[in-house]
């Protein structure tokens, strides 16, 4: 017969676990007992297999008595039942829960002050998670209103190097892209979003947005349309033939009165009149997140003579700039996979080789049927950055009210010793107090949640893309956040717990309170709070910085109060010789408007692409491309030019009207170029050949300026006089004496003038272009900023919560001491002291942190290291003012202990 | 007496109870209720019974001694309240009352 070890030692540890005290040790005996009669009949192996299935019957028993009322209130009172004291430990575990609860409930209703500090602070724990959460599940998980299965959406992008790509197809490539992919169940496409005037029923109306799409548009993204028809494929063939137009839903009930006969009447665009096929359904906007949406869709077909490009063959252009204009996305096949087709999309790229414009590059294919590669990439990491950001926040406050609870339980000394003495189990008080912060948890996942539906659209506005839809927390998001909460409550209300479960009863009974003894865990948690948020507030200041020394760097040309408008000549139709008209014309007209200081034009305005070309170097130049080329970045501007856009000429002369047409070709040249062309000589004078094998003469020489990126390296630039290097598409630009913005209707009345019918590309302010370039680096200091400062809050409060506990704690040994004549200044530089060490262990830990985690700020930086060390020291002082002060209040206090009252009260 | 009826499976149990005496506790009444009434049950199932009979108030139990036999562990010994003596009985008449035949009727 097997002795005491008779039963399997996990099984017995097992069922130790499942069943309730009280039935603990006579269940086993009998299980062992049965146990070891059927293992002495000689059947081992049949009493293993009994084993389990009575394992299993009284795991359901104890199931059962879970769910049933207690056994033994009902039951008959009998002296000798009460075998251990009544401390509701037989009773069921559900009924345990609820009346752990409502206990907890009360026990916390008893210290308002407490409970309402606790919930507020893992509110704002909770809420820092669940709002960025929202806005993250918004950007990423948002689906496109009325579009089909998105997932099974896929991208095509231009693509220039290997991996990195987003710029838009051509006409042809789209056009052998759509034929030849047989893993796609279509691919459609969109571009050129037209602003037109339209006219309806012979009345000249408003503007609206058209865009053009594919015939197959509609039909890739699966929507339906809410009234009539989309378009068919015969009507993309011919360009200009077949006038057909679907609107907006929006535009149909705004313009069209909610006409229910609008399919079949004409709409006139540009002086084109166009047939509506149909109408969108309300609320579709394509795949952007960032606009509304076109009031109108046109076939592609119909962009040239919307545009009034009188270039019949724009169609069918390839190696030109402006014909790279498509934004494509396909519809994954029945059965395909996305690596399917993106490896047969490559496949295909590969065998499309242009000679001049298409060399080395190839095609990008993207999941991401929202953003491009370049959005998808910023938005990615920067919802990273946030996430890591508010998982700081939410430990810090965890971490707080850890501290909190601690504290408390330390106070409850006396109350839980009692309980103890009463025969309250270990565990039933370890229960009791993690009901208690689960209590917390819970209300504070309400306010977190609450909050998080409060602020989500105003952290949104701060992203730098302009987001479309709301951003109310969804059912994911809360799921979310209620396991937070529990995850927060059960962390940080365990330390705390194990610690009352283990309070000494004779000790607690005898003092009421535990002697000033320092707990570890709860240093340890506040220096965990104040290294959390040094990390934070040192990002913050990195981050604060950065923007800083992005708005702040010399661009090299000015900003502030210039208007842009951008007029594509060539898309209205006009010859190279009318164009060379128009441009003088508009200039003196726009010269005229009261409150312009200065007008010009620019073929280029800085942050929107790149024209260059590759020179031969000459003689003694030096070459900067791999190839032996010296590349040379190109504009083409009018008179006046230097002068409006704020560049300065180090030599020579601007481009002036003695630069017109027939007059020598002249140049004028960066420093950079000047360096590099010439090094070490006077450039002015110097000839250049470029272009159509034209020689230029080098009349000055302009300063270095930003022209493609913030922080670029020094780079090329060439300016030629726009009369002698004529560019169909150019930028008005005007030095306003007040905000440009104002100047918009004005300058537009003012070109109208000119030709009625004029539209206008992109009119905007460089204020707002350079504004839109230092966005990003913008919400990174504005989030990480608001994230720091309440990192900072509840690190501060943590430590004035513990010092001020401290001193309370050691209010008699303080007053004895006074009693004894103690210097009050000395007691008072002790607690400033005991303060300020763990300020000190948290800044000294947290700037370890700082250093560790550098490496993933780099690249949302701008100008500045990750371990810059004015930003480090910014935020100790920050961290060592903010402990300063939270210890300075409880250290006044503990010099105001009157000595009588403290001896008293004890 | 509450009005409580015995269910078949209960009243085994309370037999076995009754009839083990000083020595009803768990182990003994499965080795019981195998032998003489040829039935395997479960420790968890005649618990559970027994929980119920206690509701009821026609058994009752308290903690015994531990015993070397047992591992060192305590038995919980089960007895038969008034109550459930009454119980029992009560079944007991209903059934003789029912197997009673008529004067004169064959088996």
């Amino acid at each position: 017969m097997r002795g005491p070890g008779g039963l399997p030692r996990t099984l017995r540890w097992l069922l130790a676990r499942l069943l309730p005290r009280a039935r603990r040790d006579d269940v086993l005996g009998d299980l062992e007992e049965a146990y070891a009669a059927r293992v002495a009949r000689g059947a081992e192996a049949a009493a293993r297999r009994w084993l389990w299935r009575e394992v299993a019957a009284l795991s359901m028993w104890r199931l059962g008595m879970a769910l049933r009322p207690p056994l033994r209130p009902d039951g008959p009172a009998r002296a000798h039942d009460l075998d251990e004291p009544w401390t509701g430990r037989t009773t069921t575990m559900g009924r345990d829960l609820l009346q752990d609860l409502r206990f907890g409930l009360r026990t916390l209703a008893r210290r308002p002050g407490f409970a309402i500090t606790a919930v507020i602070v893992l509110g704002l724990g909770i809420g820092a998670p669940t709002t960025v959460l929202t806005l993250v599940n918004r950007i990423f998980f948002d689906r496109p209103p009325d579009v089909v299965e998105p997932h099974r959406l896929v991208r095509v992008w231009r693509s220039w190097a290997p991996g990195q790509g987003g710029g838009s197809l051509m006409n042809p490539d789209f056009a052998y892209y759509r034929e030849h992919a047989t893993r796609l169940n279509g691919l459609a496409a969109w571009g050129g979003n037209i602003t037109a005037s339209y006219t309806l029923d012979g009345v000249r109306s408003d503007q609206l947005d058209a865009l053009c799409v594919s015939d197959n548009y509609f039909d890739v993204l699966g929507v339906v349309p809410e009234r009539g028809r989309f378009f068919r494929a015969e009507e993309n063939h011919t360009p200009g033939a077949d006038p057909v137009a679907v609107v907006s839903d929006g535009f149909w009930r705004r313009a069209l009165a909610g006409d229910p006969d609008v399919v079949g009447r004409t709409v006139s665009m540009n002086g084109i009149a166009f047939t509506i096929v149909g109408v969108a359904p309300a609320g579709f906007r394509g795949l952007s997140a960032f606009s509304r949406g076109p009031d109108a869709w046109v076939p592609l077909a119909m962009f040239g003579a919307l545009t009034r490009a009188s270039d019949a063959a724009w169609w069918e252009r390839v190696p030109d700039m402006r014909s790279s204009w498509l934004s494509v996305v396909g519809r994954l096949a029945p059965g395909a996979t996305f690596e399917a087709a993106q490896a047969e999309l490559q496949a295909l790229s590969d065998a499309l080789i242009y000679p001049q414009r298409n060399e080395g590059e190839g095609i990008l294919v993207s999941r991401q049927a929202i953003y491009s590669p370049s959005q998808a990439a910023s938005l990615l990491s920067l919802s990273r950055m946030l996430l890591a950001v508010v998982l700081i926040v939410l430990a810090i406050a965890t971490a707080n009210v850890a501290v909190l609870l601690l504290s408390r339980a330390t106070t409850r000394g006396r109350e839980l010793g009692i309980r103890t003495a009463m025969g309250a189990g270990r565990g039933r008080l370890f229960r009791q107090l993690l009901a208690e912060s689960l209590l917390l948890g819970a209300a504070g996942g309400a306010v977190g949640v609450a909050l998080a539906w409060a602020f989500s659209d105003a952290a949104a506005s701060l992203l730098p893309y302009p987001f479309v839809s709301s951003f109310a927390p969804d059912l994911r998001v809360l799921l979310v956040a209620v396991a937070i909460s529990v995850l927060t409550a059960v962390l940080a209300g365990i330390a705390p717990a194990l610690r009352a479960a283990r309070t000494d009863v004779a000790g607690a009974l005898e003092g009421g309170r535990s002697t000033g003894r320092r707990s570890r865990v709860r240093d340890g948690l506040v220096v965990a709070q104040v290294a959390l948020s040094l990390v934070l507030v040192a990002g913050a200041t990195l981050f604060a910085r950065s923007f800083w020394s992005a708005r702040t760097q010399d661009l090299g040309f000015a900003t502030e109060n210039r208007l842009v408008l951008q007029v594509d000549l060539r898309a209205l139709g006009y010859s190279e010789d009318e164009g060379r008209t128009f441009i003088p014309r508009a200039l003196e007209r726009l010269r005229a408007l009261p409150g312009v200081e200065g007008v010009t034009t620019s073929r280029m305005i800085p942050f929107q692409g790149d024209w260059s070309t590759d020179l031969d170097p000459p003689a003694g130049a030096i070459p900067n491309t791999d190839e032996g080329k010296l590349w040379v970045g190109l504009n083409a501007v009018s008179t006046d030019y230097f002068r409006v856009m704020g560049v300065d000429l180090v030599r020579g002369r601007p481009l002036g009207p003695e630069d017109g047409e027939g007059d020598p070709p002249a140049v004028v040249v960066n420093e950079t170029l000047a360096g590099l062309l010439w090094p070490g000589q006077d450039a002015v004078g110097k000839t250049v050949e470029m272009g159509d094998d034209r020689t230029f003469t080098v009349v000055g020489v302009a300063r270095n300026a930003t022209y493609y990126e913030l922080g670029e390296e020094p780079t090329t630039q060439a300016y030629a006089s726009e009369a002698q290097v004529h560019q169909p598409l150019v930028h008005f630009v005007i030095h306003t004496d007040g905000p440009a913005t104002d100047w918009i209707v004005p300058a537009e009345g003012a070109l109208r003038e000119i030709d009625a019918g004029l539209a206008f590309g992109w009119v905007t302010s460089m204020a707002s272009v350079f504004e839109d370039v230092t966005a990003r680096y913008q919400v990174s200091a504005v989030l990480v900023g608001l994230f720091g400062a309440l990192a900072l809050i509840l690190a501060a409060a943590g430590l004035y919560g513990v010092v001020s506990f401290l001193v309370a704690q050691r209010t008699r040994e303080i007053g004895v001491r006074m009693a004894l004549g103690a210097d009050r200044r000395r007691v008072a530089t002790e607690v400033l002291r005991s303060g300020l060490l763990l300020a000190g262990f948290g800044v000294g830990l947290g700037l370890a942190g700082a250093f560790v985690l550098r490496r993933f700020t780099a690249s949302l930086l701008y100008g500045i290291e990750p371990g810059d060390p004015w930003a480090l020291a910014a935020a100790c002082l920050v961290l060592a003012a903010v402990a300063t002060l939270a210890s300075l209040a409880p250290a006044r206090r503990a010099t105001r202990v009157d000595p009588m009252e403290a001896i008293r009260t004890e | 007496m509450k009005g409580e009826r015995l269910g078949e499976f209960e009243e085994l149990i309370l037999l076995c109870v009754r009839k083990l005496g000083e020595e009803a506790h768990g182990a003994a009444i499965q080795e019981v209720l195998s032998e003489r009434a040829g039935r395997d049950v479960t420790l968890g199932a005649i618990y559970a019974a027994l929980d119920r009979a206690q509701r009821k108030g026609f058994a009752d139990s308290w903690l015994g001694e531990p015993t070397a036999v047992r591992g060192g562990r305590a038995k919980r010994h089960y007895a038969l309240t008034p109550g459930g003596l009454d119980a029992l009985e009560e079944s007991r008449r209903i059934r003789d009352l029912l197997w009673a035949r008529p004067e004169g009727a064959r088996s």
